[in-house]
């Protein structure tokens, strides 16, 4: 931990919104399609609502144990063995939404742009990223993030003003979707779109501005929420939802879309880089989360040397599932329910321990 | 002790970058790559395989500025029959010495008889394929497909050019709609609407002096013996080409679906048997459809709002007099509103294809996507009444106020 410095509540705010929001290069406006048909966008709302919830009881924890992150405090209410037990448990899920996501955008890249390279190459490349930047530390990651957070945020802009060309409001009908039951019944296990934002919990000590985690995690997670809805809302809008969920990366399909009458054609390719960059930023934090509460886990001060080991964890994690599809299917069907498990659990569980055993600073007293 | 460390540092990510970098597995070399501009496809002889035909750029005839064209054509077309699309570019390669890449393409052509067939076997291919576009430009050729691709348009250096062109002249005057691959997709996986397709046919030219009746055609030049022209709307249901539509049908559809822009029309004048009165329809805002339901029978009521600027009279009678202007309005409104009802007509009873889009409108009333699609919106369509109402205002008259008087 020697060589963390301290984050700047901006920086912070921008990284947790590129790892929140990541995924929609990814499969993640096609899930949310298939599983909500026309009402894709409003299950995004559904699931923000209770993580919004969740974020509340993890805010509440920060703010009792001012300065201490989630293994600190799980240990201080639990004592050191199940503290320690919590801590594995994170440590096991950031492990896996890295290896998961590191293998769906090494595929995404070599489906969109290098179709004959072969994954372990790019992979090699996204892993040595990855290694270089833990390597820096949270500091550097979260710098790069706010610096790159602007630019991100204008292609985004840039693609969704040109798609609206092509998109059709009445697509949103039927309103409801499948219905409201069906629709219900998949909010609690999409919360896990917003499940890194625990990361909170792992960066807050390393966080400059102490009085402003709270403000820090609202804003990144209602603007995940609103970009996550928008993107769904617009992937419907542009194909319909019976299309929308036959799409692998429905973004890149979408910038594909994009054509200003005959001079600006194949925007993608533009757009490419900073699909790049987000999956650099994205990887790092997360890996840097993984790798963290390994070292914090073991008490191991200095967490560098574990980078390389941990990396080659990730890359043959990654290579688990045999094709794109599987690793889709595993990511966003199965796994989900674990991590909403532990995303909506963990705080929970801390929270009500703290209150019952009465540890920390009470609030307002 | 530092600066040892370094400099293996700096050595071991050379040797990375070098082993990363070099790219040797996506490379591919501008010179190497045959462009492909227009992909037709349709049935070979035998009902079970493609017949792929590419029209490739060829390169030294494009880029050349000085040659002039002369007579050598700009695009090689090559046909080859294959189980697949990208198989016959095996094929194809076997005796072409530049791989085929479709990365440029702009246009796919399908051949009627594989579009009467039904395009369900063939679609996938257009869409899981990395280099295939969902811009592409999409037309049914009613002609074989090697005979439209192997005329050497005059006006342009490049043919796929050309369809381009054609495409976007046709929308733009109502004669043809401009379909894009994606727009085609939707409304083939969704059941609000049947899918069309510009058709695009051979026309002889020599007998055709490009008189002013020709005007669909764009005039070109007389000499060629045959022509591409974009001929109507090819009208899908499901999956297949059940019939087409002529190109003022067509300029109907389009008016019906709001995507008519302008065109010059002539009409009898209402007064004057002889006479011949020419104008200038464009939109004057989107078409409004209106649904409800009565007693299970689906009502729709369709308003085409339309404006009309004369450009010619040829019978002396002063139109621009408020009292004619308006008779003149009603009288086209009349006539457009026959075209309206008889297209309906059409695609109600001799085709059953949505093509309109009134299942939009059908579907914005439910609730669920289940209620949707029990509800099977293409069994209804043929019984639904439409209401049509078409208002038509003249709201200008060129720069002359009252027609010449020969003295």
């Amino acid at each position: 931990m020697n060589n963390d410095g301290k984050i700047g509540s901006r920086e912070a705010l921008t990284l947790l919104i590129i790892i929140m929001t990541g995924k929609i290069f990814l499969s993640f406006p096609r899930d949310m399609v298939l599983l909500g048909q026309t009402a894709g966008w409003f299950l995004v709302i559904l699931a923000g609502l209770v993580s919004l919830i969740a974020f509340a009881f993890l805010s509440n924890l920060l703010k009792r144990f001012p300065g201490k992150n989630l293994l600190q405090i799980s240990t201080e209410i639990f004592g050191m063995v199940l503290g320690n037990v919590f801590n594995c448990i994170l440590f096991f899920f950031f492990l896996i939404i890295t290896a998961l996501f590191f293998r769906q955008f090494a595929e995404s890249f070599i489906i969109s742009i290098l179709p004959h390279t072969p994954i372990s190459v790019i992979s090699l490349g996204f892993m040595f990223i990855l290694v270089y930047s833990c390597h820096l530390g949270i500091e550097a990651i979260s710098r790069l993030a706010q610096f790159y957070g602007p630019f991100v945020l204008l292609a985004l802009i840039f693609i969704f003003g040109f798609s609206l060309k092509n998109a059709d409001f009445q697509q949103l009908a039927p309103v409801f979707g499948p219905g409201i039951l069906p629709l219900l019944k998949e909010t609690l296990p999409q919360t896990s779109i917003f499940s890194e934002i625990l990361l909170l919990g792992i960066i807050a000590p390393l966080i400059r501005e102490k009085n402003k985690l709270f403000k820090i995690g609202i804003t990144s997670l209602l603007i995940s929420i609103v970009i996550s809805t928008l993107v769904t809302a617009l992937v419907t809008l542009v194909y319909n939802y019976e299309s929308a969920n036959k799409l692998l990366f429905p973004i890149f399909q979408l910038a594909r879309l994009v054509s200003i009458e005959r001079f600006a054609q194949r925007t993608e390719a533009f757009f490419v880089f900073l699909w790049f960059f987000i999956a650099g930023l994205n990887l790092s934090g997360l890996f840097y989360s993984a790798v963290t509460r390994f070292a914090q886990t073991f008490r191991i001060k200095n967490y560098q040397p574990l980078i390389i080991p941990l990396g080659l964890l990730v890359y043959t994690i990654s290579l688990i599932p045999s094709n794109m599809t599987q690793s889709v299917d595993f990511n966003s069907f199965k796994m989900n329910n674990y991590y909403a498990l532990i995303f909506l659990g963990i705080p929970l569980i801390l929270w009500l321990g703290a209150l019952i055993l009465r540890k920390g600073i009470r609030s307002k007293s | 002790m530092k600066q040892k460390k370094n400099i293996s540092r700096i050595i071991l990510i050379i040797i990375i970058s070098l082993v990363i970098l070099n790219g040797c597995w996506d490379r591919r070399e501008l010179d190497n790559l045959a462009i492909v501009q227009a992909l037709g496809f349709d049935l070979a002889p035998d009902q079970r395989h493609v017949m792929i035909s590419v029209m490739i750029a060829i390169p030294s005839q494009i880029s050349g500025g000085q040659s002039g064209g002369g007579n050598g054509p700009n695009v090689l077309v090559v046909t080859k029959e294959a189980p697949s699309i990208y198989e016959a570019f095996n094929v194809i390669n076997t005796s072409l010495n530049r791989e085929i890449t479709l990365l440029q393409n702009q246009v796919i052509i399908f051949g009627e008889k594989l579009a009467k067939q039904g395009v369900q076997d063939w679609v996938d291919h257009l869409l899981r394929y990395r280099e295939m576009r969902r811009t592409l430009l999409i037309f049914v050729s009613k002609d074989p497909i090697l005979e439209i691709m192997t005329i050497n348009p005059k006006l342009e250096k490049s043919p796929a050019e050309y369809f381009t062109d054609l495409a976007r002249l046709s929308e733009k005057n109502g004669m043809s709609p401009e379909i894009i691959l994606n727009q085609f997709i939707n409304s083939y996986e969704s059941s609000v609407q049947e899918s069309v397709a510009p058709v695009i046919g051979l026309t002889s030219a020599t007998t055709a002096k490009s008189t002013s009746s020709d005007s669909n055609s764009g005039g070109k030049p007389e000499k060629v013996e045959k022509e591409i022209s974009t001929v109507g709307t090819a009208v899908f249901k499901q999956d297949r080409l059940v019939g087409y539509l002529d190109n003022y049908e067509t300029q109907t559809f389009q008016m019906i679906t709001s995507h008519f822009k302008e065109a010059m029309l002539t009409t009898k004048d209402p007064l004057d048997k002889n006479g011949k009165i020419s104008f200038r329809l464009s939109a004057g805002g989107p078409t409004k459809i209106r649904y409800h339901v009565q007693a299970g029978q689906e009502f729709f009521a369709v308003t085409i709002n339309q404006e009309a600027d004369l450009i010619s009279i040829q019978s002396k009678i002063d139109y621009t007099k408020p009292i004619y202007e308006d008779r003149l309005g009603k009288y086209i409104a009349a006539q457009l509103k026959r075209r309206v009802e008889k297209l309906l007509n059409k695609a109600q009873n001799d085709y059953q294809a949505d093509i309109f889009g009134f299942g939009i409108k059908v579907r914005n009333t439910m609730l669920t996507t289940t209620d949707w699609q029990k509800y099977d919106w293409p069994k209804h369509f043929p019984n639904a009444k439409i209401k049509v109402k078409v208002n038509v205002s003249i709201r200008r008259v060129g720069v002359q106020l009252r027609p010449p008087d020969p003295s």
